[in-house]
């Protein structure tokens, strides 16, 4: 209750100028298990999800900077959840720096504004099949046993929309 | 017996730079699990001193002691060619055999990752073309 309140809470600040920093963009709420974030409204979802791992990814219906938010809730992963966070950082550059022509500054530890940790990765690649550069920040989040991963993706990239999707993540109460 | 090591020890070279090399059905393999799973006792530590560090795959394995070490003239004639036709190999081979293991390191190393954060197709999610 409390978290649903906190999100709702934030969701009506972020409509308001000169709140939650410059973002006045309407928002609407989505959910990703037992988690709930802030999305900008207008924006539409695509459900890739593929065997125990939930995936929505979502885009603006008018789309020039080709950007999108992607949400993933893997399965359990009792042994990753418990291990240092160390491993868990350079897991993560591994997997980010693999991508074609990719560029990844080093992972660090993050803890949003409603209390989940995690780690971060900020970089750049170059999709297959094109010639340009996409900036790409790869979060993962603890959340039980499980991980949940926000990449945002853009080819003109404006990180505000990441940082509205990261600090908007609220665990549902019950 | 000095030919029946340096044979053994020929075959386990050689047995190993193609499994190294060449191997592709790593691809249908699920990748070893590097970080560390529950225990219920105590981690096994290695006594001081009984430490052995990685060993760097580019480097040959030592022979031993040198007064065991056999010279090319005590070999048999067919025991000298195949010691020669590995020496005499062509250095760019090699430099590609290099790059290869290189290359797949790298590439098994972001699988290990991506297995254990749960994730895959991350060149493609997202992305709009």
């Amino acid at each position: 209750m409390r978290g649903h309140l906190a999100l709702a809470i934030f969701a009506m600040l972020s409509t308001l100028p000169g709140c939650l920093g410059d973002s006045e963009v309407d928002l609407e709420v989505a959910k990703l298990g037992d988690l709930e974030y802030a999305i900008p409204a207008g924006w539409t979802s695509k459900d890739l999800s593929e065997h125990q791992t939930k995936i929505i990814v979502w885009a603006p219906s008018d789309n020039p900077r080709k950007e999108t938010v992607a949400l993933m809730r893997t399965r359990d992963l009792p042994t990753a959840v418990k291990s240092d966070f160390a491993h868990l950082q350079q897991f993560l550059l591994d997997t980010e720096k693999s991508l074609p022509n990719g560029r990844f500054g080093s992972a660090h530890r993050l803890s949003t504004k409603h209390g989940l940790v995690g780690m971060r990765v900020d970089g750049e690649f170059v999709p297959d099949g094109t010639k340009a550069s996409y900036r790409r920040i790869h979060a993962v989040l603890i959340d039980g046993t499980a991980l949940v991963h926000i990449l945002y993706t853009a080819r003109d990239a404006d990180a505000k929309t990441f940082d509205l999707v990261l600090d908007s993540l609220t665990k549902k109460a019950g | 017996m000095h030919r029946s090591r340096l044979l053994l020890l020929l075959l386990c070279f050689c047995v190993g730079c193609q499994q190294a090399t060449t191997s592709e059905s790593l691809d249908d393999e699920v990748p070893s699990t590097i970080a560390d799973e529950p225990i219920t006792g105590e981690r096994a530590v290695p006594n001081p001193g009984d430490e052995r560090p990685i060993k760097d795959p580019f480097e040959p394995y030592g022979i031993g002691p040198p007064e065991q070490a056999i010279r090319r003239d005590q070999l048999r004639p067919e025991e000298r060619a195949l010691v020669d036709r590995s020496h005499n190999s062509d250095p760019a081979t090699l430099e590609a055999y290099r790059r290869a293991v290189i290359a797949r390191s790298a590439l098994v190393t972001a699988q290990v990752g991506a297995h254990q954060l749960g994730v895959d197709n991350l060149a493609v999610i997202g992305v709009v073309p």
